[in-house]
This record gives structure tokens, sequence and C-alpha cells, in this order.
């Protein structure tokens, strides 16, 4: 169904209306009339007739012996030109081109080795698509806003990714393959690897095993320090997993299978959940999964097939599955597994000002989003030449989404996983320029602005023997009766801690610190905050609101506050309340008996034992009736426990 | 033999054997299924009975509950595979946060799966993929 794809255009490659059969262009010859020099592109005649792409070529002698007419033509080129204005701006072993900037003399002497050379066309006419790409779902401003995927990676899923490509060094941080097919493309030639070297891209003569490279190309390549390069693909500062789940089936074809894509998702969500346990090189925050590939058609969700199940695995976790819609030009169906509902699915736009749905590309009404694909110029794997390629597909399409998942993640940081993807999902799709009745073309930098700030909850406890009350500044907080809400994450936030009658603030505690009564927070995650409230004590100018011994008569109102800061801290600890005996007992009456004082006690007992170690042992522990006078010791010893359990 | 053992006999059979009565009813078996294993071999997923039915790893509401359900995936898992007969079989791959076997199956085997609905529910082809880039 799909097969092998269609060079758009080449790098460095003259554009066809340069050529028209002159060997030298007119616009190259009006630059140099014009300026006086111009930066040219020089093909080269071969000797041994056209130039065979060299994944073509059948043994790696008809390769050397093809890159050594080409160094052979060029040195012929170059002797010519010795003593005329020219610079040479960049030679090329695989490909009969070489870069130039000529004056008039040495353009006059091109013109005239019409035996060595092919053409000579404007080096300014070079197809940079993902140059454009980029910027036209900006992504570039995204880059500006401080995201581009850094600290994030992103699983490719495909023919494997060529490591050593300028514009993919460094990414490649995970390996795997799975490859059980017919004939294993392993590097180990087994159905499995795993770890460096496992992903990396299948190498087959005419085959499609550049295309993971072309794929992670546009998803995080970086074109920084590579000349001729994009500035770098949609999230340019991710890592990359690199997997590969192809298998040979004969000749030059090769396909992946449902049970290959399984174990290739399956190792991402383990090395995403459990790295160590996995054995996998890192821990990784994944961004998004690629699979730039495609089965059978479906005009509704294919929820049946087995590969929603990992797929729902990645996404429970905040791991988007994105999949390429798949270029049968289908108007109401797209490919598996694209159609499964979980997954997020891409269509390809033209690469321009007109974002028209792409001839090829399937598209449904249930088609998550729409991406430029046609054509997107990305690395092109070092075995079939290197440099960068142009080519078109809804594979090319899908790793923009991929990459644009990625920075929208790296924006979510703190989001709850189970519902990122969605929320992710709608910003594209509730901000992107209107392709069809159904589906919008992403616009990163819209989306990002969109994007619902991930959620955060504040909780207030109140603690102590003391009543009092915690506000936030913005009313949301009022404890007492809301002790709980949630806030935009990075909000900030003033909380005031009042007394109640009787008491005083004493201190915070978890996400405050500190005695002053107000305090100041930023809702980075959820937090919980205490507010610790004292009961204050009449006649306790001693440590801990002590009496002075001997100074002051016992009085009723001292049992009084007790049995408030008493009561207190049994609510706060979640503990019965005590039905005090004598409960007739007012603040006028200048009796306190010993029963007040051991009913006091034992209804201190519980918050004793819920925190063992801080009460201290009472003297007179009976206070028998008749036998002990009521001292201000006892009152003291009460006084110091309840602030001991504060 | 004696009346308890004759039970004890028949009822090893139903619960062991090939011909166990099952309220689950017969696997579903994609037709594609049906026609490769008329011809030869056959790719397939076979999708393992779980109780409950598994869920995403991640809605899951403790780490105790990903090792049971893992646990119980792979026990349905082992469970098929010692019900199948033993030369008719190959087993290409085993998931152990998914609910499925990969198998490569015969005729043979395929019978011996559409009688174990007690622990499969699905026997679908393993389709193939190709890369989404332009013709």
């Amino acid at each position: 169904m799909l097969v092998l794809g269609q060079l758009a255009g080449r790098a460095a490659a003259p554009a066809p209306d340069d050529v028209l059969g002159h060997t030298v262009s007119e616009r190259v010859k009006t630059q140099v009339a014009s300026e006086g020099r111009a930066r040219v592109i020089v093909e080269l005649r071969l000797p041994g007739g056209a130039l065979v792409p060299e994944g073509r070529l059948p043994t790696l002698a008809a390769v050397a012996a093809q890159r050594a007419d080409i160094a052979s033509a060029r040195a012929r080129v170059l002797s010519r030109l010795q003593g005329r204005d020219h610079t040479v701006v960049r030679e090329f072993d695989a490909i009969p081109y070489v870069a130039l900037e000529v004056g008039p003399d040495a353009l006059a002497e091109l013109g005239a080795a019409a035996f060595y050379v092919q053409r000579v066309v404007d080096d300014a006419r070079y197809d940079p698509v993902l140059f454009q790409s980029v910027p036209r779902i900006g992504a570039d401003q995204a880059w500006s806003a401080g995201y581009d995927g850094t600290g994030m990676t992103i699983a490719i899923i495909d023919t494997g990714v060529d490591k050593n490509h300028p514009f993919l060094a460094g990414k490649v941080v995970e390996e795997a393959c799975f490859s059980s097919g017919i004939s294993s493309l392993c590097p180990n030639r087994g159905s499995t690897q795993l770890g460096p070297g496992a992903g990396a891209n299948c190498t087959i003569a005419g085959s499609l095993c550049w295309h993971g490279t072309h794929v992670a190309g546009i998803a995080a390549g970086n074109g920084a320090n590579v000349p001729g390069a994009p500035p770098g693909g949609v999230a340019k500062g991710a890592k990359i997993m690199a997997v590969q789940v192809f298998s040979g089936v004969g000749g030059s074809t090769i396909q992946t299978s449902t049970s290959d894509i399984m174990a290739g998702l399956s190792r991402v969500y383990a090395c995403a959940t459990s790295p160590a346990q996995s054995q996998c090189s890192g821990t990784y925050n994944f961004g998004a999964v690629n699979l730039s590939l495609g089965g059978s058609l479906s005009a509704s969700n294919c929820d049946f097939d087995p590969l929603k199940a990992p797929i729902d695995n990645l996404r429970s976790v905040g791991i988007a599955t994105v999949a390429a819609a798949g270029n049968s030009g289908s108007p109401n169906m797209i490919a598996t597994p694209a159609c499964v509902s979980s997954a997020v699915s891409v269509g390809s736009t033209t690469n321009n000002s007109a974002n028209a749905v792409s001839s090829f590309s399937n598209v449904a009404p249930f088609l998550s989003l729409f991406a430029p694909g046609d054509p997107i110029l990305s690395s092109y794997a070092l075995y079939v030449g290197g440099g960068f390629q142009s080519f078109s597909g809804t594979s090319m399409a899908t790793p923009h989404v991929t990459g644009a998942f990625t920075i929208m993640k790296q924006a979510s940081a703190g989001a709850p996983p189970a519902t990122l993807v969605t929320n992710i999902l709608t910003a594209l799709q509730g901000t992107g320029v209107p392709i069809t009745n159904t589906t919008r073309r992403i616009q990163v930098n819209a989306a990002l602005a969109a994007l619902a700030p991930p959620q955060v909850s504040l909780s207030v406890v109140r603690a102590g023997s003391g009543t009092g009350s915690v506000t936030s500044g913005d009313g949301k907080i009022n404890c007492g009766s809301t002790c709980s809400a949630t806030f935009n994450a990075g909000t900030p936030i003033t909380l005031t801690a009042s007394p109640g009658n009787g008491a005083s603030f004493k201190q915070w505690g978890g996400a405050c610190s500190g005695t002053i009564s107000t305090c100041a927070i930023t809702t980075n995650a959820s937090q919980s905050v205490t507010a610790t409230f004292s009961e204050t004590f009449t006649d306790g100018s001693g440590p801990n609101g002590a009496i002075p011994i001997g100074a002051v008569v016992i009085k009723a109102a001292h049992v009084l506050e007790l049995r408030t800061a008493i009561a207190n801290l049994l609510a706060v600890n979640g503990l019965p309340a005590y039905l005090w005996t004598d409960p007739t007992l007012t603040a006028t009456s200048t009796t306190a008996k010993r029963l007040h004082f051991l009913d006091l006690r034992t209804a201190l007992s519980p918050v004793c034992a819920a925190f063992p170690g801080r009460c201290t042992a009472y003297t007179d522990t009976t206070i028998t009736a008749g036998q002990t006078i009521i001292k201000a010791v006892h009152l003291n010893e009460l006084r110091a426990n309840v602030r001991a359990l504060e | 033999m004696s009346r308890w053992l004759l039970v004890g006999v028949l009822a090893g059979y139903y619960l062991h054997g090939a011909g166990r009565v099952d309220a689950n009813g017969p696997p579903a078996v994609d037709s594609d299924v049906r026609q490769a294993v008329g011809k030869g071999l056959a790719r397939v997923l076979v999708e393992v009975r779980t109780s409950p039915t598994a869920q995403p790893e991640g809605g899951l509401t403790t780490p105790g509950a990903v090792v049971t359900q893992r646990a119980a995936i792979a026990a349905a898992q082992g469970d098929v595979l010692s019900r199948l007969p033993r030369s008719h079989f190959a087993l290409i791959r085993r998931y152990e946060s998914v609910p499925f076997l990969a198998l490569q199956i015969d005729a043979d085997a395929l019978r011996a799966l559409e009688a174990m609905g007690d622990v499969v529910t699905r026997v679908l082809s393993d389709q193939t993929f190709a890369p989404t880039t332009r013709q």
C-alpha cells in the first residue's frame, strides 16, 4: 500500500526552471553581471554516465567507483578554474556537484567547459522546507518563549535513527529494536535487541531505511553548527529514543507488524515508568511517541486493534502516541493505528501559505490534527549519502505534531498525567488554523498561550489549642469553612492567620514557616499548610503560660480555659469530644475543685496517647478528695502539657 | 473404579481438557486467521482474559494494583501457553503490561485457542504496516 517515497527536492540540487537546456542559467549570468560574483552549484558531468543513488548500487565497490568518478570530475573542473576568480564553498562526495562562488572569468570558463560541466545554477534555489514549516506552525515562537523540548525525550518508532547524522548529534539516548519478521533488521539479527546500537537505521539498498532518520530530524533535529541545515526540528532541544521495528520481507521491501509495534510501545512505557527495573540507559521525561507508519484503513475508530492497549498505557501516564493518517488520499478513512481513539492522528497539509490538504493525505471527520507534510526537508541517513532531503507524506506531518506535543508538555510541568494528553490536544485543536470543517492545523505558539495551566491544590490545616481562621488573599480559602482550594500552578498566594477569642497565632508549618501571621507562597505544586493557634491562659506570666505559684488563687476561669484548649486539641486531632463533669461551672465562680482537675487530665489523656513522649507525668496523680489541696502546680502541669501538644 | 473416582476424573477432564464448558463462550477469531491457518501458519495476537479486565496502568490507584494486574496477565498468558499443543505454535512475544501474546500458530493450535474461552477473549491477525511516506 505504501511504498518508496518520492524525492521532492534534493539538497544543493538545481531547480528545474534553472536548467532549460542551458549550461549556465540566466539568473547566474545576470547576478554576476550586476554584482560581480554569484554563489553557484556546478553539476559535474560524470564519465561513467548518470548518477545512481548509492543505496541502489549493488556493491560497496560500485559505490567507491562512483565516488571516484565524482572526485575526478570535480578535480578536472577546479583545475580549469585555477587563476580565475572563484572560491570553493563546498564539495560533495556522493553526488556530482560542487558549490562555488564565482566571478566573471570563472563563470566564463565554466560556460566553456561543457564537456565537464552539465550545468551551472543559482545556489539560492535550495528548497528550505523545514526552514518554513517550523515557523509556519509557530514553533520558533515557542523556542523564543523558552520551550524547545529541552529536558524531554521523543520516542521514534520507525526504521531506526542514524545517530551519526550531524543534525541528530548527541540526540539518541535510548535504543531498542524489535524485528520478528521474515528477515530481522536488528543489528544483532535477533528479534529483539536493547541498549546502545540497537536503534540504528537499517541499510537495505533501495528501501525506506532512511525513513526514521528523516522523521527524527523533523521532530527533534538541531541545526546549530551544522552548515546548510535548518535551524532545527520542532522540538530541537529534545533527545531521542530510537526504536527500530521493521523487518525485511524480500528485496527492498520492509514492513513491521502489530506485535513488533506493541513491543516498541511497551518498551517506551517501561523506560518511562520503571527505567531501572527495565534496564534502560537513563530516566526520561517523554514528550510523545511518533508512529509515522500505517496499515489498513478505517472509517471509524478502530478500538478493537490490539495497539490500543499499549497506547492507552502510555496515555494514562501522560504520553501521547502520535500516528500518521496515511497517504491513500481517502476523504473519509484513516490508517491503523491512527484510527485508535486514544492515539493522536495526523493528516498532511501543503507547506505553503495555501494550507491546503495534501492530495495524498487521508482525512476523516475524526482526524485529530493537520501539520505540514508536503514537502519537508530533513536529515537523510548517511548510508544513502547524508545531508538533507525533502520528502512528502503524513509521515512528515506526524513528527511536527510529536514535536509540538513535546513542547507543550515541557510547558505543562507539574500537570497531572491522567489529563495531560487531553489538555494538550484540546489546546492544539482549539487554536489551530482551520483546514477542514472538523480538523485544524497545529499552531504551537497559539496553543501554548491557550494551554490551561496545570491545577494544583492548597490545603490548610488548623492545629493547636486555640481557635482561629486562615484566609487567602483571593478569598478562595476561608478556613474555618473552606480549608482547601485549587489554583493555577504558579499563582502567588498570601495566607493570613487570625486567632479567635482568647487565642493567639503560634506558628506556621508545612509549606509556610515562621511566626508572623501572614505567609506568601507560590503554588508550583500541590501543597499543605498548617497554622497553629494557642489558647491564651490568664494569670499566665510564667513559661508556657504558667501561673505564678502562690501569687494567684486558682479560679474556675482557669479551668474553663483549659477546657477550651483541650477541646480544641481533641478536635484538631480528630479525637472525640469530652463530656465535662460539672458543666455548669462558670467563670464567675471562684471555686476550682479537685474534680475539675481530674476531669481535665482525663480529657487530655487521648491527645497525650496520640503523641507519645510529649506529656509530662502529673504530681499528686490521684488528687484524692479530702487529701490533696489544689495547687498552682496542678494547673501549671496541665498548661504545660497543653502547650506541648500544640 | 468407584463412582466418586469416576466423577473426579470427569471433572478433571472438563476443568483442564479441551472439552471444558465455558460460560464466556469461545474467543472471537479473525477471519484472516482462519484463512491463514487453512494454508499453513499464521501470526496472531492472542488477547488473554483477566479478572477484572486489564486497565491502563496509569489509572490504577496504587503500585500494588499494577503488580496485581501484571501478575494476572502473566498467569493468564502462562495458562494459555501451557494448554497449547507443544509442536503447533511458536511464542513470538510475551507482553508484561498489556494482556496479549504474539504467537505463530497452525490449525491445531487455533482449535486449542478456540476452546480456551475461559482465558482467551480474541485471536487477532498480526497486521503489517509500512512507513507513511508518499508514493
